[in-house]
């Protein structure tokens, strides 16, 4: 993909869906407080999933066939930024939508297709991935979870760290090595597997976050037997796909809308405590969000297209993450907190403050996602 | 519509194809220098008006293009691009203005003003025709172009004239870029009544500045590629510590920051254009964006383009200055960020909270 970011012509067709999103959110979120809101989509409600799948929105873009709705990649990008915008929480299928389901759809089998897809559509089971590693993260390639070949399927055993929502969810697709690890091709030898979470030997327990909230999880294998069709896609492939699926985690408008809500509450702040200068800084806010929807937008567009877009995926996320962190930062410095009487922005505030950490590390360290924009640089492409 | 849309877009690419190839072999790093020095780049300009560029906002009966602004003004990033030393998109809109009232288009490098939003100039009828009194602030060029197209506020509303400089008194400055911005004094001008029109409805007094915002911004977000371009290949040209620069981590990190910034920027202008394409109600909202966004990559991608460099990129011999002076100028021009940002600001407390997801997503229309 080029460094231009290029969108197709407008369809009015956006605008309905849109429209339609806004005013089922409206009555959906109803009854929720506003410190609700900005936990976005991190926030967990089985209940409010499978309205949203009743909607026809789990996969909409995905095959009928397999209980999508066979939509385009741009009104799906429409219904995500709206969910983001009113703070819907749609955690729990999130991960499924974005990258389980068309993971499962581009490598899966004719029989795990049918088996996990159209669940995954009405929101019945849920999945989250199993890639970092107490000694692989950003390093990925360092992952030592390791599956051995036994009759009839895999045996595994390792420790995957950080999987958020492993305690509410159904499935994880996971990435370990099944070959010994060559020193000379660190990414060769990998496999991704769909695992049970209910599997014998797997144990889940709870990793709070510095903010004393449990999303993720630390999740042990040991020696759990998966049977062989449990395998995606080919085996010694795993890193290369696993590498796709992650492309597809980081252009979404979740990588600049998680504090979709704490801005809103800087506007409403604003007129209430008006100054030149929360005015000025809400521009300047509404300028960089302006410009990363049509980047993010775009992406969708390239992607729909079959574009490789990890290149062009990376620019949104650490151009995202600088702007999102940058707003609690913002917010302390033009309302004096110390001084200001507003419960609601204050809980907002305080759920922000203490997630924006992980703008910048989740899906992507800004290090290594700068690394990959330098390397395109360098290639020219 | 799709097929609508192609075809936009085939033009648009055939005249931004056609503009690169007439700078890229006619706006070489020396037509800069020389231009700074003074000598006008005439073959550059005189091919550009062969092309029918500067006369393409200009209706075909008057000799023109006819095209939309939304169709050539990316030529105008195209320009930045290459630093072209002439007023290029300043004529484009002096040539919009003037030939939208039906007042005459010279071909010749034209201006347009007041460029600044204080302005002092008032136009009040005389026997002969008009009298012009006050200044024109930073007009680009203002010593050696032909006409000025001027908005001007009169007890009878808005007016259109068409200037002659040599009847101002000069005051010649540059820019940090070298680029010439001349304060034009008069005193009880007298101006044909034949040279001054009504101001057609959709024309308000603060149309010209957001048509500069908008012509900076597309110099800047091309100025931004070339600083990008420049720095990449020089990351990779030179040996230190064994290696090219770009193989050291701290250097791609730098590079990675230059691109995003300016990605970002092409992008806000691209929505502006798009506005514009469209006829949207929101496109001031969308040049302001575009400029606040512009403005803020400049700062941060000069400054990056530079450290990228080391101390050749502050030669004179290197052309990156060509480059980063123009950015560190043009944002500047038109308006900083904090100009338009208190007016994109209000817009959006003014809307309430409520509407402020609905306004953005009305403003900058995917």
């Amino acid at each position: 993909m080029s460094f231009a970011f290029s969108v197709p012509p407008r369809s009015p067709a956006l605008n309905e869906l849109r429209i339609e999103v806004r005013e089922f959110l409206q009555e959906q979120l109803a009854g929720m407080s506003i410190s609700q809101r900005a936990h976005s989509w991190h926030g967990f409600n089985a209940g409010f999933s499978r309205q949203v799948a009743a909607k026809g929105w789990i996969g909409m873009v995905w095959p009928k066939q397999y209980g999508g709705g066979e939509r385009s990649g741009l009104e799906r990008y429409v219904m995500l930024e709206e969910m983001l915008a009113a703070g819907a929480p749609v955690s729990l299928h999130w991960t499924g939508d974005r990258q389980s389901g068309p993971l499962l759809l581009s490598l899966g089998t004719e029989a795990q297709k049918q088996k996990y897809v159209p669940r995954l559509a009405k929101a019945e089971i849920f999945f989250c991935i199993g890639l970092s590693e107490p000694d692989a993260g950003s390093d990925l390639a360092n992952l030592r979870t390791r599956a051995v070949k036994v009759d009839g399927g895999w045996i595994i055993n390792g420790t995957k760290v950080w999987t958020t929502g492993a305690h509410l969810k159904h499935y994880m697709i996971m990435l370990c090595r099944t070959q010994a690890r060559d020193e000379t091709n660190r990414h060769a030898g990998m496999s991704q597997f769909v695992v049970d979470l209910a599997t014998p030997g797997l144990q889940i327990r709870p990793i709070q976050n510095l903010a004393g909230e449990h999303y993720f999880n630390e999740v042990v294998f040991t020696d759990c037997f998966v049977a062989d069709d449990c395998l995606i896609g080919t085996e010694g492939n795993g890193w290369k796909q696993a590498m796709g699926e992650l492309a597809l985690e980081r252009s979404g408008p979740e990588r600049f809308l998680t504090a979709a809500i704490m801005l809103q509450e800087l506007v409403r702040l604003a007129s209430k405590y008006p100054s030149q200068r929360a005015t000025i800084e809400i521009g300047k806010l509404s300028a960089q969000l302006a410009t990363l929807r049509r980047m993010s937008f775009s992406v969708a567009s390239a992607m729909q297209q079959g574009i490789d877009v990890g290149t062009a995926g990376s620019f949104v996320k650490d151009l995202g993450s600088v702007f999102e962190q940058s707003i609690p930062d913002l917010a302390r410095d033009l309302f004096d907190l110390g001084e200001l009487d507003d419960e609601d922005f204050l809980g907002v505030f305080r759920y922000v403050m203490l997630a924006s950490p992980s703008f910048s590390i989740y899906g992507g360290t800004r290090e290594i996602l700068r690394g990959i924009i330098s390397k395109a640089l360098v290639a020219g492409h | 519509m799709t097929d609508h849309f192609d075809e936009r877009l085939q033009q648009q690419t055939m005249l931004a194809d056609s503009a690169d190839k007439c700078f890229a072999d006619l706006c070489s790093k020396d037509t800069v220098n020389a231009a700074e020095a003074g000598q006008w780049p005439t073959q550059l300009w005189d091919t550009l008006t062969d092309l029918g560029f500067l006369s393409a906002l200009v209706p075909e009966q008057a000799g023109g293009l006819g095209l939309h602004p939304a169709d050539i003004l990316p030529t105008v990033r195209i320009a930045g691009r290459y630093a072209a030393p002439v007023p290029y998109g300043e004529t484009i809109i002096a040539g919009w203005l003037l030939g939208r009232v039906g007042l005459p288009v010279p071909q010749a490098p034209l201006a347009f003003g007041p460029v600044d939003r204080n302005s002092t100039l008032t136009l009040s009828p005389t026997a002969q025709g008009w009298l012009l009194n006050g200044r024109l602030r930073q007009i680009p060029w203002g010593n050696s172009v032909e006409r000025i197209a001027v908005l001007c506020e009169t007890a009878d509303g808005l007016r259109v004239a068409s200037i002659d400089p040599k009847n101002a008194t000069q005051s010649v400055t540059t820019n940090l870029a070298g680029e010439p911005r001349v304060a034009l004094d008069f005193t009880d001008t007298i101006i044909a009544g034949t040279d001054v029109k009504p101001a057609p409805a959709d024309i308000q007094a603060n149309t010209l500045y957001l048509y500069g915002a908008l012509l900076r911004s597309l110099q800047m977000a091309g100025a931004l590629i070339t600083a990008r371009d420049l720095a990449v290949q020089y990351t990779s040209e030179r040996i230190a510590f064994g290696k090219p620069l770009n193989r050291l981590q701290a250097v791609q990190q730098n590079l990675a920051v230059l691109a995003g910034q300016t990605a970002a920027a092409n992008v806000a202008v691209d929505m502006a254009l798009d506005a514009l394409a469209q006829g949207s109600p929101d496109t001031d909202i969308a040049i302001a964006m575009a400029k606040i966004r512009t403005n803020a990559a400049a700062e941060i991608a000069a400054r990056l383009a530079h450290q990228s460099h080391g101390a050749i990129g502050f030669s004179h011999e290197h052309p990156l200055h060509h480059a980063t002076r123009r950015l560190w100028s043009w944002r500047d021009e038109f308006g900083n960020e904090a100009y338009w940002a208190e007016r994109v600001g209000q817009r959006v407390i003014d809307a309430g909270s409520e509407e402020f997801w609905p306004l953005m997503t009305r403003a900058a229309q995917l």
